[in-house]
C-alpha cells in the first residue's frame, strides 16, 4: 500500500471502519513506514485529546423536560408545515409576478404594431425624404456612384446614411398610409443593398436601374410627393402636421 | 413499547423517553456544548418523535436510528437558526481537567495539552455543521458509518467524506503542536 493511500484512510483505520484486508494492510504498512507511523501516532493523540476535551453531559433525569413534553403532546399540534406553505406561496407569487412581467415586456418589445404613440412625422419631413430619395435614385440610375456617408459626400447633401436615418425616423409615424409604409420598407432594403454593393457599383450599375424601373420607384415617389404638395394626407385618417 | 406509544399511550412514551434520553442528551450536549438550548433541543426532538410516531416504520430502521435522525435534524436546524454560530458555540468544548488527574504530568505537559485542547475546541466549533455531526456521531457516539448514513440520510461515501474533511481540518488546525509519540506522555 502506498503512503498516500494509507494517509487518506488513516481515520477510517483508527475507527476500524475498513474491511479486514485493508485494516491488515495498513497495520503492516505502519510497521514498516516510520513516516506514516509517526503520522498515525499524531492522529491517535489528537483523537484522544478530542475525546478528553469535550464535556460530557450530566446524568440529570430530565423529569422536568418530560413534563414539558407531556404538556406539549396534549396541546394541539402546531402546524409545522405552515412556514413551508408560506415560503411556497411566496415563491409561487414571485414566480407569477415575474412571469407576468416577462410576458408583458416580451409582448411590448416584440410587438411591431405598437409604435410610439406620440411620433407623427410632419409633411415637410416626408417631402424632404422623398425628394432626397428621388435625387439619389436618379443619380444612381444615371450611373453616378451613390455616397454612403454625409461626411464623405462633400458638396452633395444626399447620402445613403442620411436617407436611412430619415427612413428609420419616418417608420415611427404611427398614422402613415399603407403605400407610404410599403415604400419605406422597400427603400430601406434598397438603400442597404446600394450601400453593400457600392464597391462594385461602377462595374455593374444596370442592376439598380432595373430595380427602379421594375418597381416604379420614381413614379411612386412622385405620387406620394404630389399627395404631399396637394396637401392631401400621407396618413390614413389624420391630416399631416406641417 | 413503540407500538404502545404509537397508539398514544403516554406511559409507553415515558418509558421510551427514559430509555433513549441519555443517547439524545449526549448528542445534543456534544453538538451544542451543553448550553441552555440543550434541554429545549432534547424536548423538541422527543416532541417531534412522538408526534410523528405514525410515520415510523420498524422495517426501515430501528427506533434508535430514527430518533437519532430526528435529533440530528433538530441540531442542524438549530445551527441554521443560529446566525452567530461561532459566538453561540464559543463554550462548546469545555475542558474537564479532572479526567487527567489520575496521570502524573509535568506543568509544561499540562500547559501544552491545554493549549492543544483549546485549539481543538476552536477548530471543532468552526467545522461545518454536517462534518461536525458526522464527527460527533462517529467519534463520541461510536456509531458505525452505515448507521450514520441512515441518520444523516446520505450515502456511506458522503459520511466518510465528511469525516475525512473534519479530521483533516482538525489536523491542520492543530498543526505541529502534536507530539510525535502516543498520548501516554
Amino acid at each position: 500500500m502506498r503512503c498516500n493511500s494509507v494517509r487518506r484512510k488513516m481515520h477510517l483505520f483508527y475507527y476500524r471502519e475498513l474491511p479486514d484486508k485493508q485494516q491488515e494492510a495498513i497495520q503492516i504498512h505502519l510497521r514498516h513506514c516510520p513516516g506514516c507511523a509517526s503520522e498515525y501516532a499524531r492522529l491517535e493523540t489528537m483523537m484522544h485529546e478530542l475525546t478528553q476535551s469535550v464535556m460530557e453531559p450530566g446524568t440529570a433525569a430530565g423529569e422536568a423536560t418530560w413534563q414539558r413534553i407531556v404538556t406539549g403532546l396534549s396541546k394541539p399540534r402546531p402546524d409545522s408545515r405552515r412556514p413551508h406553505l408560506v415560503r411556497l406561496a411566496a415563491a409561487v407569487m414571485v414566480f407569477a409576478v415575474g412571469l407576468g412581467t416577462g410576458l408583458w415586456l416580451s409582448r411590448r418589445l416584440s410587438s411591431p404594431t405598437l409604435p410610439p404613440p406620440e411620433v407623427a412625422a410632419s409633411q415637410s419631413e416626408w417631402s424632404q425624404y422623398l425628394g432626397d430619395l428621388e435625387l439619389l435614385l436618379l443619380d444612381a440610375g444615371n450611373s453616378r456612384l451613390p455616397v454612403p456617408t454625409a461626411a464623405a459626400s462633400g458638396e452633395r447633401a444626399v447620402s445613403i446614411d442620411r436617407l436611412l436615418f430619415q427612413n428609420r425616423y419616418l417608420k415611427q409615424d404611427s398614422l402613415m398610409s399603407p403605400e407610404a409604409q410599403n415604400l419605406l420598407e422597400e427603400t430601406a432594403l434598397l438603400l442597404q443593398e446600394i450601400r453593400n454593393r457600392s464597391a462594385s457599383f461602377q462595374r455593374d450599375p444596370g442592376w439598380l436601374q432595373k430595380i427602379i424601373a421594375e418597381r416604379h420607384m420614381i413614379e411612386r415617389i412622385h405620387l406620394l410627393l404630389s399627395q404631399s404638395s396637394d396637401n392631401s394626407p400621407l396618413e390614413v385618417e389624420r391630416a399631416p402636421v406641417i | 413499547m413503540v407500538l404502545l406509544a404509537k397508539s398514544g399511550d403516554h406511559g409507553a412514551m415515558g418509558e421510551l423517553y427514559r430509555m433513549h434520553r441519555p443517547m439524545v442528551q449526549a448528542l445534543v450536549w456534544r453538538f451544542t456544548g451543553g448550553r441552555g438550548e440543550s434541554e429545549d433541543l432534547i424536548q423538541d426532538s422527543f416532541l417531534r418523535a412522538f408526534r410523528n410516531l405514525a410515520s415510523f416504520r420498524a422495517e426501515r430502521a430501528s427506533f434508535r436510528t430514527w430518533l437519532y435522525r430526528i435529533t440530528s435534524n433538530c441540531c442542524l436546524d438549530y445551527v441554521r437558526r443560529c446566525k452567530t454560530r461561532r459566538t453561540h458555540m464559543e463554550e462548546f468544548y469545555l475542558v474537564d481537567t479532572e479526567r487527567d488527574s489520575g496521570r502524573i504530568m509535568s506543568p509544561e505537559t499540562l500547559a501544552d495539552m491545554e493549549q492543544r485542547r483549546k485549539l481543538l475546541r476552536s477548530a471543532v466549533t468552526r467545522l461545518p455543521a454536517k462534518q461536525r455531526m458526522a464527527l460527533i456521531l462517529k467519534h463520541f457516539n461510536g456509531m458505525p458509518i452505515r448507521e450514520i448514513s441512515a441518520v444523516m440520510k446520505c450515502t456511506e461515501g458522503t459520511v466518510k467524506r465528511h469525516l475525512y474533511r473534519a479530521v483533516r481540518r482538525l489536523r491542520r488546525e492543530i498543526g505541529d503542536q502534536l507530539p510525535g509519540d502516543t498520548h501516554e506522555v
